[in-house]
């Protein structure tokens, strides 16, 4: 008798127009995954439904093959899910997600995992306290040239790390649609240097391997009048000190620059220095370059099945991980404000 | 020695050279620059080092001095290049500007902001010109990236990066370089840095500085007493921002080819240079891979002379040079 393969069976709690809804998408690829339910959940932030409305996220469900929930409970309810994909804007990431835990489910986000340091603390202890597991989906982990140097540095290869420069920039400027307001900043705690800095300070965090313990950052709106308008940044230089003695310098945000976006790691090591100049691997054809790695998303997607199936070990954010790249962040608006270095009190 | 280009179209500015008895900056790259720029004369050297020196009066055929205060006596002598040591630069330009003569001082200016404001005391109540050395803004990458900037093509800028990275210089074992005394090597090196991103960013003085610095190096024979690697963020009284790196702990292995980089961020666009990126030669050799500046090619013009060249017109027409003595000091200021 052939053995029936077991199946990652996935609920969606959370439906908005795009971005935040992307992972149940790239999961859906694999095969060991069925994406059962979606639902959405009351007083969502209007930044994150971007005006959709019950049509929408009805044809999404179907669109999905899954069926869908007027109440996101009813959802949690099910017992043959196992996993949430939690889209909801990170200022109610802790109270639905406790909901999720309590309701015996793993848990993914999406990044900034939630609004407040505080909050990232409350949804590791609510999962620590189920036993279950909380998962970050952070791309950059898994380009491939990314995660080949986290190896090389796990190998001893460049010895301790001194210092790691990195560039982490979107270009071409605001995504169509997108206006800075202030119940975005309510929702997600901050603007590009929160959004884009999350991925990258969670890198760094991660190959540097040791405990930050002071931020010192300056920030602007500089490019965009709406942001301007509620003060909320677009760009951002952060210097970060870890316990190891290594120093991280980031440059990030969201530039109106036309152009492909800007990325880079400078690596320096006690036995040797590593220089990435291209995120992605590429090949050129009639001199444009076109990628010819794995897309991170899709390995992303693979690491969270293996993970949350499997249970096999991977190179997946975890919770506690987001709350260090939360602390730092939080560390650097209020460095930003005061002009300061800031102590980060983990 | 034959100028590279035509006429002056003023009397040469007569200058002497002060440290100039060894293999250095000044042997290498001035006196090289002053032989092929019109607007000056080279009239004497300078050095403590009498063999050193008579050796180069005669390939220059010039007079030469072992004692700066009688070469600030010759009153032929209207502009001095002081391209001694750091810690001498203070000193040296006091000397100078109570004679009444004109300065070009190799960076930095000083090594610390107490010998900086005794220099801008008696500069100005000598009413002299004096002018930091910095000739990186000379080289047609930076007078490209400036005049991109200058006509709009990125925008207002709003963020820049200089950052270098490799080893520092092989300085002898007793070197002053090598003591805590000297400042450091962001002290000596960094200005270079500071200017480059001062100079694109259309900026004069940080309002704010913060640093972080560390020393790594491979083995207690190569240890210096300074730190060798320093992260700069400042900030601009227009709220721009700037962040410069100097990374000199690639010294262990041997070989990582000397890496410079430059990011203008505009409101409009970016300008990029990478040497890793942009450089036009790789060169692999003795197990070693070199990336030449383009600095180093004959496309380049010699950023020395045009420096110097600069200097002599303000001199002659009267003009306060961008890299004067208070702006020397806002430099250092962020080095120190």
């Amino acid at each position: 008798m052939s053995k029936i393969p077991k199946k990652l069976r996935i609920g969606v709690v959370g439906i908005g127009i795009r971005g935040q809804h992307s992972y149940e998408q790239i999961l859906k690829k694999d095969s060991r995954v069925e994406i059962v339910a979606c639902s959405h959940y009351p007083n969502a932030s209007k930044v994150l439904e971007e005006g959709a409305d019950e049509n929408f996220r009805r044809e999404y469900a179907k669109k999905l093959g899954a069926e869908y929930y007027d109440d996101y409970r009813q959802l949690l309810e099910r017992e043959d899910i196992e996993l949430i994909s939690l889209m909801c804007e990170p200022s109610r990431a802790l109270e639905l997600g406790r909901e999720c835990f309590d309701a015996g489910k793993d848990v993914l986000r999406d990044k900034p995992m939630t609004k407040t340091a505080e909050q990232a603390r409350g949804l590791i202890d609510c999962a620590k306290s189920k036993t279950k597991l909380l998962l970050v989906a952070l791309p950059l982990r898994f380009h491939s040239v990314l995660n080949e140097v986290k190896r090389d540095i796990s190998a001893g290869r460049i010895g301790e790390i001194i210092s790691a420069t990195m560039a982490y920039i979107w270009t071409n400027g605001p995504l169509e649609g997108f206006t800075a307001s202030k119940d975005y900043i309510e929702a997600y705690g901050g603007g590009d240097v929160n959004n884009a800095g999350f991925h990258a300070i969670d890198y760094l965090n991660w190959i540097i391997d040791s405990k930050p313990i002071s931020v010192y950052c300056r920030q602007n709106s500089f490019f965009y009048d709406d942001y301007k308008k509620i003060g909320m940044e677009d760009f951002g230089a952060i210097t970060i000190t870890y316990e190891s003695g290594a120093i991280a310098n980031l440059i990030t945000g969201r530039i109106p620059a036309k152009q492909k976006p800007i990325g880079w790691v400078d690596i320096s090591g006690t036995k040797g220095s590593i220089d990435v100049r291209n995120f992605r691997a590429t090949i050129r054809v009639n001199s444009e370059a076109e990628f010819c790695d794995n897309t991170p998303l899709d390995m992303i997607g693979k690491a969270i099945v293996d993970v949350a199936l499997e249970k096999r070990t991977t190179d997946l954010t975890r919770g506690e991980d987001a709350l260090q790249v939360s602390l730092i962040l939080e560390a650097a608006r209020e460095s930003a404000i005061s002009g300061s270095e800031v102590k980060i009190d983990a | 020695m034959r100028k590279e280009t035509g006429n002056c179209e003023f009397e040469p500015v007569k200058i002497a050279v002060i440290g100039a008895g060894q293999p250095n900056i000044a042997t290498s790259n001035h006196l090289p620059a002053i032989a092929k720029t019109p607007s000056v004369k080279l009239i004497a050297l300078c050095d403590i080092n009498e063999s050193g020196v008579r050796k180069e009066a005669e390939k220059w055929n010039v007079k030469y001095y072992t004692d700066i205060e009688e070469l600030l006596k010759d009153d032929e002598v209207e502009l001095v290049d002081i391209c001694t040591p750091d810690q001498f630069h203070c000193e040296h330009t006091i000397l100078a500007a109570r004679t009444g003569k004109h300065i070009l001082c190799e960076k930095p200016m000083a090594i610390s902001l107490e010998q900086a404001d005794r220099m801008i005391a008696e500069v100005k109540k000598a009413g002299v010109k004096f002018m930091v050395a910095q000739q990186r803004r000379f080289t047609n990458k930076l007078r490209k990236m400036k005049s991109a900037i200058d006509e709009g093509k990125i925008g207002q800028p709003v963020f820049g990066r200089v950052a270098f990275k490799g080893a520092f210089f092989p300085y002898p074992k007793d070197s002053f370089y090598y003591k805590k005394e000297s400042g450091g090597q962001f002290v000596h090196n960094g200005p270079h840095l500071v200017d480059s991103l001062f100079f694109l960013m259309g900026q004069s003085k940080a309002e704010t500085v913060y640093k972080k610095s560390r020393a790594f190096y491979p083995s207690a024979d190569e240890k210096m007493e300074t730190d060798n690697y320093t992260s700069v963020t400042v900030k601009f009284s227009d709220g721009s921002i700037g962040s410069i790196e100097q990374n000199l702990t690639m010294i262990n292995p041997r070989g990582y080819p000397t890496r410079e980089e430059i990011l203008i961020i505009g409101t409009e666009g970016t300008i990029a240079w990478n040497t890793l990126d942009d450089s036009p030669i790789m060169e692999y050799s003795a197990g070693t891979i070199s990336m030449p500046d383009p600095i180093r090619l004959k496309l380049e013009n010699d950023p020395y002379a045009d420096e110097i060249a600069y200097l002599a017109r303000c001199i002659r027409m009267d003009i306060e040079p961008e890299m004067n003595v208070e702006y020397a000091r806002n430099i250092l200021e962020v080095c120190l």
